[in-house]
């Protein structure tokens, strides 16, 4: 084994020994995309998940029969498409203050004469309340009910009902939504955890004052940057399991395809992220503000990339811009094989990561040295002292 | 004694213009998060960015007359609906396939017939389904056309008078700010919360790092003096985030606010004076100034995510809606979404107790533990 092979293999194992010295670092690499996970499951619990949506139910109708019953019942109905409805039968005058106080954000009114109109074939209406706090929501609260009386129109007004409408599914199989995020946080995972410890590597040397110490040892700078990228590309893997499983526990699914593409496609976007990483841990020189800089870049890619929804749905500009971004060959070639277990376009997305995660590979721990061996702080009081005497 | 605050005040602003750091994350915190929601919302799957083939291969006046539903309808709140783009059967089949087109609906041959006959006709929904979510937004687009038509109110009235079931909505607010308009108004807020708390935070960690908290307890300072000079100055500080970023986010998104200013402010003095006591907690706490920062960040972020900053509390589960509300952001996000597109007073009052009850008893625990930490050193 050369010596840059033994600088690789030592730095590799010193920087894992640091991780499992430093438990906070191992904490942040789990719990970022696990809150993440879990913000956006509550963001969107009453949507997608549970019980569904808490309704008030108010029923004004005196004398309830079998049209008013199969309202009900058919408002209570589970349904296969979210948000569901989950109404809860309550007075006016209480589902008024609920309402006024934001605690229930829909309230369905069943009015006086309901009954009577519909068995006599006169006209009538039913009532809702929508706390239209912004577009989507007053969207999720209110197309559920016009769902609803559609489907009461199908049972209970066949002279009445002369369209109705059928699905066909592109899959055999539609994967709920927070699964689907589930998959795709995990993903953010690997890019976060790549970025932040091989950021954190290298700020250490700063915050320690060890920087010295590298230049002294005698062995390759670039040895000791790419040893660090290493570890965190390791230690970067260890959200990914967690997050599979609890979309597995919580949703029964599991992503489709195969574990090797999976590995195939997310080292190389580990390689590239841990590149990014050394590079910004050499310019904001603390472990701190590393944090952000790596939870925020991994956001972004996330909801460009198809975090949130498959590429098909990106405007035509953000199509064009992910073309040129190398994340997004990553998200969309896991997101098609999660999905539809497809690889239709696996060949040219490995191909774009590898070329990327190669350059980076090269060009990241020569960057990072160089940039490690600037001085910011004088360089900026000599623009300050220029300035000041000019 | 008002001396003694004027000289607390003076210090502690004196020594938050020395260290501005606190301004960083109270700036980019919401710009974040608006540029995400911005691209979210307008090209990665929200509301505006949704199309639909529509492929009509019947020429009979009903299917048309479903198609101008299709083509025309508008939703009772002004919310986008998806564009429909006609398609022959072959190109919008090619497209779908590819994954090009996420959707199309198909009115088929004999769909008039049908109708003339007593028959049921059926439009066909072609779906990606991706996700719950994409076929949730095709689906109940495509139901609401269904129940339009069978209604009878079709295109251009679109009126519900001669149905056997109209629906009759109303809304908790005068007009339905869109997505955007929501997130900049709790952008300006979350901006707001997060210079509060960091900058606290930081002046309690910077004292802890330099020991100048042994100085400021040990002195002759009566601790009522102390505890009001530091709220004093949390106030100034906390709004002084918000000259930069509220006329920012204003202007920019073009988002001014419905309700009484005063009001406004009013709920931002409370945030403001709830929050400054946590910041302190956090703090005294990590006693460093950048860890200080991180976890104000954190809190910051968390408390905005879980308190409704994205969606309103009232969507989630019981336990997390009861866990949210224990949180002085929640309370600070209600009363500022409910009075920024509202010119209202009605329910503001338990979320305005809420936040002057965390800012008295956090006041008192942190006060006392501060005391016990000098004392132990």
């Amino acid at each position: 084994m050369n010596q840059s092979l033994r600088t690789i293999k030592a730095c590799f194992i010193k920087e894992l020994r640091v991780c499992k010295r430093t438990p906070q670092k191992i904490v942040l690499v789990l719990l970022l995309p696990l809150m993440f996970f879990t913000g956006f499951g509550m963001l969107m619990g009453g949507v997608y998940y549970g019980e569904g949506v808490a309704t008030a139910l108010v029923v004004e109708e005196q004398n309830p029969g079998i049209y008013t019953d199969g309202l009900i019942e058919i408002l209570g109905q589970y349904d296969d498409i979210p948000p569901r409805l989950n109404p809860i039968p309550m007075d006016a005058e209480t589902a008024d203050r609920l309402f006024m106080n934001g605690e229930i954000l829909l309230v369905i009114t069943i009015p006086d004469g309901f009954e009577d109109a519909i068995t006599n074939n006169l006209t009538t209406s039913i009532n809702i309340q929508v706390a239209n706090i912004h577009e989507d929501l007053t969207k999720n609260l209110r197309m559920p009910v016009i769902r609803k009386v559609d489907q009461f129109y199908q049972k209970y007004f066949l002279n009445d009902s002369l369209v109705d409408f059928a699905m066909e599914n592109l899959r055999a199989f539609t994967p709920p939504r927070l699964a689907y995020m589930a998959w795709t946080i995990a993903v953010y995972g690997i890019m976060f955890s790549a970025m932040f410890i091989a950021g954190s590597t290298v700020t250490q040397e700063f915050e320690q004052k060890t920087l010295d110490e590298i230049a002294l040892a005698g062995r390759s700078p670039y040895a000791i940057y790419l040893g660090k990228m290493l570890s965190s590309i390791l230690v970067s893997y260890l959200a990914p399991p967690i997050l599979f499983l609890l979309g597995y526990l919580l949703f029964g699914v599991w992503p489709m395809g195969d574990v090797f593409v999976f590995l195939a496609l997310t080292l190389p976007l580990a390689i590239f992220s841990a590149g990014i990483g050394i590079i910004a841990g050499a310019i904001f020189r603390n472990a701190v503000f590393i944090v952000p800089v790596a939870a925020l870049g991994s956001i972004f890619y996330w909801i460009t990339g198809g975090g949130i929804a498959p590429l098909e749905l990106v405007g035509v500009g953000f199509d064009t811009v992910n073309e040129y971004f190398p994340i997004s060959n990553v998200y969309r070639s896991l997101i098609r094989m999660f999905v539809e277990g497809s690889y239709s376009s696996l060949f040219i997305d490995f191909g774009v990561i590898c070329i990327c995660a190669a350059i980076l590979m090269i060009v990241s721990p020569i960057a990072t040295d160089r940039i490690t061996q600037m001085d910011f702080t004088r360089k900026i009081s000599e623009i300050k002292n220029r300035r000041n005497s000019g | 004694m008002l001396r003694q605050i004027i000289a607390i005040v003076k210090k502690d602003l004196k020594q938050a213009k020395r260290d501005p750091k606190f301004l960083g994350p109270s700036l980019i915190i919401p710009f974040a998060f608006l540029l995400v929601y911005t691209i979210m919302w307008t090209s990665v799957g929200g509301g505006e960015s949704f199309t639909c083939g529509l492929v009509v291969q019947d020429t009979s006046p009903q299917a048309n007359e479903f198609a101008d539903i299709l083509e025309n309808m508008r939703s009772t709140t002004n919310h986008t609906w998806f564009d429909i783009e006609r398609y022959d059967i072959a190109t919008a089949d090619e497209l779908y396939q590819h994954t090009e087109l996420i959707a199309y609906i198909l009115i088929p041959k004999g769909f008039g017939d049908n109708i003339t006959t007593g028959q049921n006709a059926t439009a066909i929904i072609y779906i990606n389904n991706a996700n719950d979510d994409i076929v949730k937004n095709y689906a109940h687009r495509l139901e609401a056309a269904v129940l339009l038509f069978n209604q009878g109110a079709v295109y251009p009235s679109f009126d519900q008078s001669k149905a056997r079931i109209a629906i009759n909505e109303s809304f908790s607010l005068p007009s339905t700010p869109s997505n955007l308009q929501y997130m900049a108004a709790v952008a300006i807020v979350l901006s707001f919360m997060a210079c509060s708390l960091t900058s606290q935070s930081m002046l309690t960690a910077s004292e802890f790092e330099t020991n100048a908290i042994q100085d400021t307890m040990n002195s002759p300072i009566p601790r009522l003096a102390l505890v009001l000079g530091r709220t004093l100055a949390a106030i100034p500080r906390s709004f002084s985030a918000l000259l930069i970023s509220a006329p920012i986010i204003c202007l920019t998104m073009n988002v001014f606010p419905v309700g009484n200013l005063f009001v406004l402010v009013g709920i931002l003095l409370l945030t403001a004076l709830a929050l400054a006591p946590v910041g302190e907690l956090i703090g005294m706490r990590l006693r460093n100034r950048e860890q200080a920062l991180l976890a104000s960040v954190l809190f910051v972020v968390v408390g905005f995510i879980l308190g409704g900053g994205m969606a309103p509390i009232g969507l989630s589960p019981q336990i997390v809606q009861n866990l949210a509300s224990i949180l002085p952001t929640t309370h600070a996000l209600s009363l500022w979404a409910r009075v920024f597109f509202d010119d209202t007073l009605l329910g503001l009052t338990s979320s305005a107790f809420v936040l002057v009850l965390t800012w008295i008893v956090m006041s008192i625990i942190v006060f006392k533990l501060m005391k016990k930490e000098v004392e132990r050193s």
